[in-house]
């Protein structure tokens, strides 16, 4: 009994204690400096990089509306590829609070976008930049615009052609420029989103649904749900983890300018970076968080070495399928199966194990469907 | 003993009780995600439940507010499972058992009006039917807690506490090896024996102040709602008719002189409910044992047995279906579930069936299949245990019968290797 009212007496103690004391950042593992590497070392980064990128598309797009000729179609082509592939680190933070407001993924990197319906819509004159805005994902984004400026059957000359001789030339322009401020005012309020997030961000350190780990967490497990449907799955003809016969080579990440297996390597090791917290500089990231819990994987070894080992054998898989994973998936199936394979055991360990070790729910709502 | 206290006490221990209702009522509205009822109607129902559990309160037309409060909370925790939480279902029978109870006899405006006559003094059993009942609820959740994962691994809490190790001062402790362990122990024996403390006079105070403790530390820490306010005023049940009196004296009600008994007619009718109420009370926390398979695992017997916080369970779970003619769609489960419900149905194979029962009748009526056929792929962690694979993926789920009999589609757990 005296034992009893003892322990009561220390946890009342305690409870006071923590009602009445103030927040201070007391964990050992340094949780406060982990979200402030995120913060600054690698998602503002991130964004500025994916900003700066759009600011030299932008230059690049004016001059090519001026001079619409060859070398500035190069130019531009270039500069595109510079900002699809700087958004490739961004995706990733998606389900953080900025990037979820501004809708950017739905605004900036759905595929396949549907060449038809934006056909259709430059036919019609259909093509400013507020009604881009309200237009849904598959006619906007870095798809739309890729399809517009690359081709695979279609020579430079001819890409040229659309813009300059063929039918409804200028409404093409028009619709180009107008998909480019769509993505930089969605890439401008993100960033204007994490001036005010910020400090919200580096101090929510609970595992509420609002609380940092839980958004990271989310946030990833979404870019590796998307990962391995959208970039794997559904090109292989997996619905859900149901292999089809409907194979969709068209259906690839960048079809046009043949860089599926390119981002999918970009996605990868940008994702092994933002667990290991390793921006400019190498800071604290989740899997050195995870590595302190000390639990281990369904692969039977320490989790966190084995979800940077199997990024690496996802990254493994990739190189089979490269370089165009539209051709691997019509010429060499297995081999596309045998990456999504892989992707859905990261999936796995990213959606389940992950916020098991964690406490922290998986919450973030499905982006496709509409 | 008899004298133990006054009927009206119960009322008043409850007024509290349901004055924090409406907080339920909130969230529930806020998460109105609860079936698609025409929205108004809803919100008659909780009008009207508030109102029952202000009449309630005052005493007035008691049986009639107890009996409509209990039928509309039961209703609104009736219209999803996925709402399912241990508190409401103790609200449920609590009401429940309040519809019988003579607890309008004292400080009620039904007196006042002389609608029923007064009584100072009713029968100790009126009162333990409710203590019982919280004596149940702690005690089941306590031996819940016996298990490995709870009391040699100190799972969940070694995951949840360490994830609140920013807390300011306690954070700290949070650190340690040895503090889950504690926690979990000495969760275990509150819950455990915590009744009989509560029961004894003389350790009473100090029971009833380690129940604050208790509930307030674990409703800081955790996400449980009003769980621990629900059951540190619940509680008051324990304390004396003098103690409930002198609570009174602050709203002016004076103690009678006189002694009034309460005398029920055909007392052996309400025994004989009373006896089947905790026979059944008692046995369904062990229904458990008619399935295989681990508890935690297969949630079979899971629910309406007091298992309060002992799970950390995370799952991914997705559907396909298929019919015979070859078609094929993948479903997303948000299309037709809210995030909450989704959340719950993934780790939940009782909720994993009945919606792959809705999947097939939604893609045979809506989208042109025949006889479909649902198959789930789906992975789960319990308890700091790795993931693993879940639900027999090559089950047609959509012929597996909704019933309490054993669901051999569940995969069988496989611990720690």
């Amino acid at each position: 009994m005296k034992k009893f009212s003892n322990l009561l007496f220390i946890t009342a103690i305690s409870s006071l204690l923590f009602s009445c004391g103030k927040t201070e950042d007391t964990d050992s593992f340094g949780k406060k400096d982990m979200f402030t590497n995120y913060a600054d070392n690698l998602i503002l980064p991130a964004y500025t990089t994916y900003g700066n990128s759009i600011t030299s598309l932008q230059t690049a797009l004016s001059n090519f509306n001026a001079t619409t000729d060859l070398s500035n179609l190069s130019a531009l082509q270039s500069a595109f590829l510079n900002t699809y592939a700087a958004w490739q680190s961004c995706e990733i933070y998606e389900k953080t609070a900025p990037a979820d407001q501004a809708m950017a993924l739905d605004n900036t990197n759905y595929f396949p976008c549907r060449a038809d319906s934006i056909d259709a819509y430059v036919s019609r004159n259909d093509n400013s930049a507020a009604s881009i805005k309200n237009k849904v994902k598959s006619d906007k984004g870095l798809a739309a615009i890729e399809y517009l400026l690359f081709s695979r059957t279609l020579s430079q000359q001819q890409i040229l052609d659309r813009f300059t001789t063929g039918p409804n030339a200028a409404s093409y322009k028009t619709y180009l420029s107008s998909l480019v401020s769509n993505i930089a005012e969605v890439q401008s309020s993100v960033i204007s989103g994490w001036a005010g997030y910020k400090d919200i961000f580096i101090n929510s350190l609970g595992t509420d649904a609002s609380g940092s780990f839980s958004v990271m967490v989310n946030s990833i497990a979404q870019r590796t749900d998307d990962f391995k449907r959208m970039q794997t799955g559904t090109p292989a003809g997996y619905l859900g983890n149901v292999a089809t016969v409907n194979v969709l080579p068209g259906a690839v990440q960048a079809y046009y300018s043949n860089n599926s297996t390119n981002y999918m390597l970009l996605t990868l090791n940008n994702m092994k970076d933002v667990l290991n917290g390793k921006g400019s500089n190498d800071g604290k990231g989740l899997i050195d968080y995870i590595r302190t819990l000390n639990v281990s994987s369904t692969f039977g070894g320490n989790l966190a070495d084995d979800i940077l080992s199997q990024i690496d054998v996802c990254i493994t898989k990739v190189n089979d399928c490269a370089p165009d994973y539209s051709a691997t998936v019509v010429s060499n199936k297995a081999k596309a199966d045998a990456l999504f394979l892989e992707a859905k055991k990261l999936l796995v360990l990213i959606k389940v194990d992950v916020p098991s070790a964690l406490g922290v729910s998986i919450t973030y709502t499905d982006s496709d469907g509409d | 003993m008899l004298l133990f206290s006054s009927a009206r006490f119960v009322a008043k221990g409850w007024v509290r009780l349901l004055y924090i209702q409406p907080k339920f009522y909130f969230t529930y509205e806020g998460f109105s995600w609860v079936h698609p009822m025409p929205g108004n109607g809803m919100f008659v129902v909780f009008a009207v439940m508030i109102l029952c559990a202000l009449f309630i309160t005052l005493g007035l037309f008691y049986r009639a507010a107890a009996a409509g409060f209990f039928l509309l909370f039961t209703y609104v925790e009736l219209l999803d499972k996925t709402n399912y939480l241990n508190h409401y279902y103790f609200v449920s029978i609590v009401s429940m058992v309040l519809c019988f109870l003579p607890a309008n006899k004292y400080a009620s405006l039904d007196v006042r009006f002389g609608w029923t006559k007064k009584v100072t003094h009713i029968p100790n059993w009126c009162i333990l039917i409710i203590q019982l009942q919280i004596g149940l609820v702690y005690f089941f959740a306590g031996i819940a807690k016996i298990n490995p994962d709870w009391l040699l691994n100190a799972q969940p809490l070694k995951i949840w506490l360490k994830s609140r190790d920013y807390y300011p001062l306690i954070g700290q402790l949070f650190n340690y090896e040895i503090t889950p362990y504690l926690f979990s122990w000495f969760g275990m024996l509150f819950d455990v024996f915590i009744v009989f403390f509560l029961w004894n006079k003389k350790t009473r105070p100090f029971a009833y102040l380690a129940v604050v403790v208790f509930h307030v530390v674990t409703g800081h820490l955790f996400q449980i709602g009003v769980f621990p306010y629900v059951m540190i005023v619940a509680t008051w049940i324990f304390f004396s008719a003098e103690f409930h009196q002198k609570f009174l004296s602050l709203f002016k009600v004076e103690k009678d002189a006189d002694i009034l008994n309460y005398q029920p007619s055909f007392p052996s009718f309400w025994l004989t409910l009373i006896l089947i109420h905790f026979s059944i009370q008692l046995i369904l926390p062990f229904r458990y044992l008619l399935y295989p398979g681990k508890l935690f695992w297969t949630e079979q017997g899971y629910r309406f047995s007091w298992r309060v916080m002992l799970m950390e369970k995370n799952a991914y779970t997705s559907f396909v279906v298929k019919d015979k003619n070859g078609k094929i769609g993948e479903v997303r489960n948000r299309d037709h579930l809210t995030p909450q419900q989704e959340k719950q149905m993934s780790t939940q194979p009782d909720m994993i069936l009945q919606f792959a029962h809705f999947l097939a009748d939604e893609y045979n009526k809506n989208k042109g299949f025949t006889a479909a056929e649902v198959y789930a792929d789906s992975y789960a962690a319990l308890n700091g245990h790795p993931s693993q694979p879940f639900i027999d993926n090559t089950v047609d789920l959509a012929k597996q019968p909704v019933n309490f009999a054993p669901k051999n589609w569940i995969l069988p757990f496989q611990p720690k290797k």
